[in-house]
Protein backbone atom coordinates (compact mmCIF):
# COMPACT_ATOMS: atom_id res chain seq x y z
CA UNK A 1 0.00 0.00 0.00
CA UNK A 2 1.43 3.38 -1.09
CA UNK A 3 1.49 6.40 1.25
CA UNK A 4 -1.49 8.76 1.18
CA UNK A 5 -0.59 12.12 -0.38
CA UNK A 6 -1.48 14.48 2.49
CA UNK A 7 -0.28 17.61 0.69
CA UNK A 8 -2.66 16.98 -2.17
CA UNK A 9 -5.53 16.34 0.27
CA UNK A 10 -4.85 19.64 2.06
CA UNK A 11 -4.75 21.54 -1.25
CA UNK A 12 -8.04 20.06 -2.42
CA UNK A 13 -9.79 20.73 0.91
CA UNK A 14 -8.59 24.35 0.89
CA UNK A 15 -9.87 24.76 -2.67
CA UNK A 16 -13.22 23.22 -1.70
CA UNK A 17 -13.57 25.51 1.34
CA UNK A 18 -12.78 28.60 -0.72
CA UNK A 19 -15.31 27.82 -3.45
CA UNK A 20 -18.09 26.59 -1.11
CA UNK A 21 -18.01 29.25 1.58
CA UNK A 22 -17.05 32.26 -0.56
CA UNK A 23 -20.09 31.67 -2.75
CA UNK A 24 -22.33 31.13 0.28
CA UNK A 25 -21.24 34.35 1.99
CA UNK A 26 -21.83 36.35 -1.22
CA UNK A 27 -25.40 35.02 -1.51
CA UNK A 28 -26.04 35.66 2.21
CA UNK A 29 -24.83 39.28 1.91
CA UNK A 30 -27.01 39.81 -1.15
CA UNK A 31 -30.06 38.30 0.64
CA UNK A 32 -29.40 40.53 3.66
CA UNK A 33 -29.32 43.65 1.49
CA UNK A 34 -32.54 42.64 -0.30
CA UNK A 35 -34.25 42.05 3.07
CA UNK A 36 -33.16 45.45 4.43
CA UNK A 37 -34.42 47.22 1.30
CA UNK A 38 -37.77 45.40 1.35
CA UNK A 39 -38.34 46.07 5.06
CA UNK A 40 -37.38 49.73 4.70
CA UNK A 41 -39.76 50.13 1.75
CA UNK A 42 -42.70 48.47 3.55
CA UNK A 43 -42.07 50.41 6.74
CA UNK A 44 -42.03 53.74 4.85
CA UNK A 45 -45.25 52.80 3.03
CA UNK A 46 -46.89 51.79 6.33
CA UNK A 47 -45.75 54.98 8.10
CA UNK A 48 -47.06 57.14 5.26
CA UNK A 49 -50.38 55.23 5.25
CA UNK A 50 -50.70 55.63 9.01
CA UNK A 51 -49.94 59.36 8.80
CA UNK A 52 -52.55 59.72 6.07
CA UNK A 53 -55.11 57.75 8.11
CA UNK A 54 -55.28 55.01 5.45
CA UNK A 55 -54.21 52.51 8.09
CA UNK A 56 -55.37 52.03 11.66
CA UNK A 57 -52.93 52.06 14.58
CA UNK A 58 -53.66 48.35 15.15
CA UNK A 59 -52.88 47.52 11.51
CA UNK A 60 -49.66 49.56 11.71
CA UNK A 61 -48.56 47.65 14.83
CA UNK A 62 -49.38 44.36 13.08
CA UNK A 63 -47.23 45.39 10.12
CA UNK A 64 -44.28 46.07 12.43
CA UNK A 65 -44.72 42.61 14.00
CA UNK A 66 -44.79 41.04 10.52
CA UNK A 67 -41.54 42.74 9.56
CA UNK A 68 -39.85 41.56 12.76
CA UNK A 69 -41.12 38.04 12.07
CA UNK A 70 -39.70 38.26 8.56
CA UNK A 71 -36.26 39.23 9.88
CA UNK A 72 -36.37 36.19 12.19
CA UNK A 73 -37.35 33.98 9.24
CA UNK A 74 -34.43 35.29 7.17
CA UNK A 75 -32.07 34.43 10.02
CA UNK A 76 -33.47 30.88 10.18
CA UNK A 77 -33.23 30.46 6.42
CA UNK A 78 -29.58 31.55 6.41
CA UNK A 79 -28.80 29.21 9.31
CA UNK A 80 -30.41 26.35 7.39
CA UNK A 81 -28.51 27.16 4.21
CA UNK A 82 -25.27 27.36 6.22
CA UNK A 83 -25.99 23.85 7.55
CA UNK A 84 -26.45 22.65 3.95
CA UNK A 85 -23.04 24.15 2.99
CA UNK A 86 -21.38 22.53 6.02
CA UNK A 87 -22.90 19.13 5.14
CA UNK A 88 -21.77 19.49 1.53
CA UNK A 89 -18.31 20.55 2.64
CA UNK A 90 -18.06 17.55 4.99
CA UNK A 91 -19.17 15.22 2.20
CA UNK A 92 -16.60 16.87 -0.09
CA UNK A 93 -13.80 16.33 2.44
CA UNK A 94 -14.78 12.67 2.89
CA UNK A 95 -14.82 12.27 -0.89
CA UNK A 96 -11.32 13.77 -1.22
CA UNK A 97 -9.92 11.58 1.57
CA UNK A 98 -11.66 8.49 0.15
CA UNK A 99 -10.20 9.04 -3.31
CA UNK A 100 -6.73 9.51 -1.86
CA UNK A 101 -7.06 6.43 0.37
CA UNK A 102 -8.41 4.28 -2.45
CA UNK A 103 -5.59 5.45 -4.71
CA UNK A 104 -3.07 4.45 -2.02
CA UNK A 105 -4.71 1.03 -1.52
CA UNK A 106 -4.34 0.47 -5.24
CA UNK B 1 -11.15 -15.13 -7.25
CA UNK B 2 -7.80 -15.99 -5.66
CA UNK B 3 -6.82 -15.39 -2.06
CA UNK B 4 -4.39 -12.54 -2.87
CA UNK B 5 -7.12 -10.53 -4.62
CA UNK B 6 -9.59 -11.12 -1.78
CA UNK B 7 -7.18 -9.92 0.87
CA UNK B 8 -6.49 -6.78 -1.19
CA UNK B 9 -10.19 -5.94 -1.48
CA UNK B 10 -10.93 -6.13 2.26
CA UNK B 11 -9.48 -2.74 3.19
CA UNK B 12 -11.32 -1.12 0.28
CA UNK B 13 -14.65 -2.59 1.37
CA UNK B 14 -14.02 -1.56 4.98
CA UNK B 15 -13.07 1.94 3.87
CA UNK B 16 -16.17 2.25 1.69
CA UNK B 17 -18.42 1.14 4.56
CA UNK B 18 -16.70 3.53 6.93
CA UNK B 19 -17.13 6.43 4.50
CA UNK B 20 -20.82 5.69 3.93
CA UNK B 21 -21.36 5.57 7.71
CA UNK B 22 -19.43 8.81 8.14
CA UNK B 23 -21.44 10.57 5.43
CA UNK B 24 -24.73 9.57 7.06
CA UNK B 25 -23.54 10.56 10.53
CA UNK B 26 -22.31 13.96 9.34
CA UNK B 27 -25.65 15.24 7.96
CA UNK B 28 -27.09 18.08 10.02
CA UNK B 29 -30.08 19.01 7.84
CA UNK B 30 -32.58 17.12 5.69
CA UNK B 31 -32.11 16.77 1.94
CA UNK B 32 -34.37 18.43 -0.64
CA UNK B 33 -37.95 17.15 -0.76
CA UNK B 34 -39.96 17.76 -3.95
CA UNK B 35 -43.31 17.31 -2.17
CA UNK B 36 -42.45 19.87 0.53
CA UNK B 37 -41.26 22.31 -2.15
CA UNK B 38 -44.47 21.85 -4.21
CA UNK B 39 -46.57 22.31 -1.05
CA UNK B 40 -44.90 25.60 -0.19
CA UNK B 41 -45.08 27.07 -3.72
CA UNK B 42 -48.71 26.08 -4.17
CA UNK B 43 -49.73 27.39 -0.72
CA UNK B 44 -47.93 30.66 -1.37
CA UNK B 45 -50.18 31.34 -4.39
CA UNK B 46 -53.37 30.33 -2.56
CA UNK B 47 -52.50 32.33 0.57
CA UNK B 48 -51.73 35.49 -1.40
CA UNK B 49 -55.02 35.10 -3.30
CA UNK B 50 -56.90 34.83 -0.02
CA UNK B 51 -55.13 37.88 1.44
CA UNK B 52 -56.19 39.85 -1.67
CA UNK B 53 -59.79 39.11 -0.71
CA UNK B 54 -59.39 40.80 2.68
CA UNK B 55 -60.64 44.12 1.30
CA UNK B 56 -64.00 42.32 1.18
CA UNK B 57 -66.00 41.09 4.19
CA UNK B 58 -64.48 38.30 6.27
CA UNK B 59 -67.80 36.45 6.53
CA UNK B 60 -68.04 35.98 2.76
CA UNK B 61 -64.62 34.25 2.76
CA UNK B 62 -64.78 32.34 6.07
CA UNK B 63 -65.00 28.95 4.34
CA UNK B 64 -61.95 29.69 2.15
CA UNK B 65 -60.05 30.72 5.28
CA UNK B 66 -60.96 27.43 6.98
CA UNK B 67 -59.99 25.35 3.91
CA UNK B 68 -56.66 27.09 3.47
CA UNK B 69 -55.89 26.78 7.19
CA UNK B 70 -56.29 23.00 6.96
CA UNK B 71 -54.00 22.80 3.90
CA UNK B 72 -51.36 24.94 5.63
CA UNK B 73 -51.51 22.71 8.71
CA UNK B 74 -51.05 19.61 6.53
CA UNK B 75 -47.93 21.10 4.94
CA UNK B 76 -46.57 22.01 8.38
CA UNK B 77 -47.27 18.51 9.70
CA UNK B 78 -45.54 16.97 6.68
CA UNK B 79 -42.41 19.01 7.34
CA UNK B 80 -42.59 18.21 11.07
CA UNK B 81 -42.42 14.52 10.22
CA UNK B 82 -39.13 14.84 8.32
CA UNK B 83 -35.90 14.10 10.17
CA UNK B 84 -33.30 16.88 10.60
CA UNK B 85 -35.83 19.47 9.46
CA UNK B 86 -35.95 21.84 12.46
CA UNK B 87 -35.18 25.03 10.50
CA UNK B 88 -38.02 24.50 8.01
CA UNK B 89 -40.39 23.59 10.83
CA UNK B 90 -39.43 26.74 12.73
CA UNK B 91 -40.08 28.82 9.59
CA UNK B 92 -43.58 27.31 9.25
CA UNK B 93 -44.18 27.96 12.97
CA UNK B 94 -43.43 31.68 12.66
CA UNK B 95 -45.97 31.80 9.85
CA UNK B 96 -48.66 29.56 11.38
CA UNK B 97 -48.32 29.21 15.15
CA UNK B 98 -48.98 31.97 17.67
CA UNK B 99 -46.60 31.50 20.58
CA UNK B 100 -47.27 33.37 23.84
CA UNK B 101 -43.55 34.07 24.32
CA UNK B 102 -43.12 35.49 20.79
CA UNK B 103 -45.58 38.28 19.91
CA UNK B 104 -44.30 38.39 16.31
CA UNK B 105 -45.08 34.73 15.62
CA UNK B 106 -48.22 33.43 13.94
CA UNK B 107 -48.20 35.88 11.02
CA UNK B 108 -51.23 34.26 9.35
CA UNK B 109 -53.39 33.64 12.47
CA UNK B 110 -52.77 37.28 13.43
CA UNK B 111 -53.86 38.36 9.93
CA UNK B 112 -57.01 36.23 10.07
CA UNK B 113 -57.89 37.57 13.53
CA UNK B 114 -57.32 41.12 12.28
CA UNK B 115 -59.58 40.52 9.25
CA UNK B 116 -62.26 38.89 11.39
CA UNK B 117 -62.21 41.69 13.97
CA UNK B 118 -62.21 44.58 11.49
CA UNK B 119 -64.59 42.92 9.01
CA UNK B 120 -62.58 44.13 6.04
CA UNK B 121 -59.08 45.62 5.70
CA UNK B 122 -57.82 48.67 3.83
CA UNK B 123 -56.17 48.25 0.42
CA UNK B 124 -52.85 49.50 1.85
CA UNK B 125 -52.94 47.02 4.73
CA UNK B 126 -53.73 44.19 2.32
CA UNK B 127 -50.96 45.22 -0.11
CA UNK B 128 -48.40 45.34 2.71
CA UNK B 129 -49.59 42.02 4.13
CA UNK B 130 -49.23 40.39 0.70
CA UNK B 131 -45.75 41.81 0.34
CA UNK B 132 -44.49 40.42 3.68
CA UNK B 133 -46.28 37.06 3.47
CA UNK B 134 -44.97 36.56 -0.07
CA UNK B 135 -41.40 37.04 1.16
CA UNK B 136 -42.12 34.78 4.18
CA UNK B 137 -43.10 31.94 1.86
CA UNK B 138 -40.04 32.66 -0.28
CA UNK B 139 -37.85 31.94 2.74
CA UNK B 140 -39.45 28.52 3.23
CA UNK B 141 -39.15 27.83 -0.52
CA UNK B 142 -35.54 29.08 -0.78
CA UNK B 143 -34.42 26.95 2.16
CA UNK B 144 -36.04 23.85 0.65
CA UNK B 145 -34.64 24.47 -2.82
CA UNK B 146 -31.21 25.19 -1.32
CA UNK B 147 -31.03 21.75 0.31
CA UNK B 148 -28.88 19.05 -1.20
CA UNK B 149 -30.60 17.11 -3.98
CA UNK B 150 -30.01 13.44 -3.27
Amino acid sequence: MAAINMNEIEKQIAKLALSDFAQFSQVAISDGKALATAIEQDLLTAAAARAGDEMTEVDFEEEKKDLLAEAEMEKLKQEGLAQVRIDEFTAGVINIVAKAALAAVG
Amino acid sequence: MDFAKRSQQKPIVRLALLLITLLNACSTISVYDQFAYANATSLKVDTLNLISAATESYDSHAKEVADLTVRLEKAYEYDRGRALNEKSVHLWEILLVTKPDDPNSGVLPRFIAQWKTEGRLSATTVALKKSTVSRDFDKIIELESGKTKS
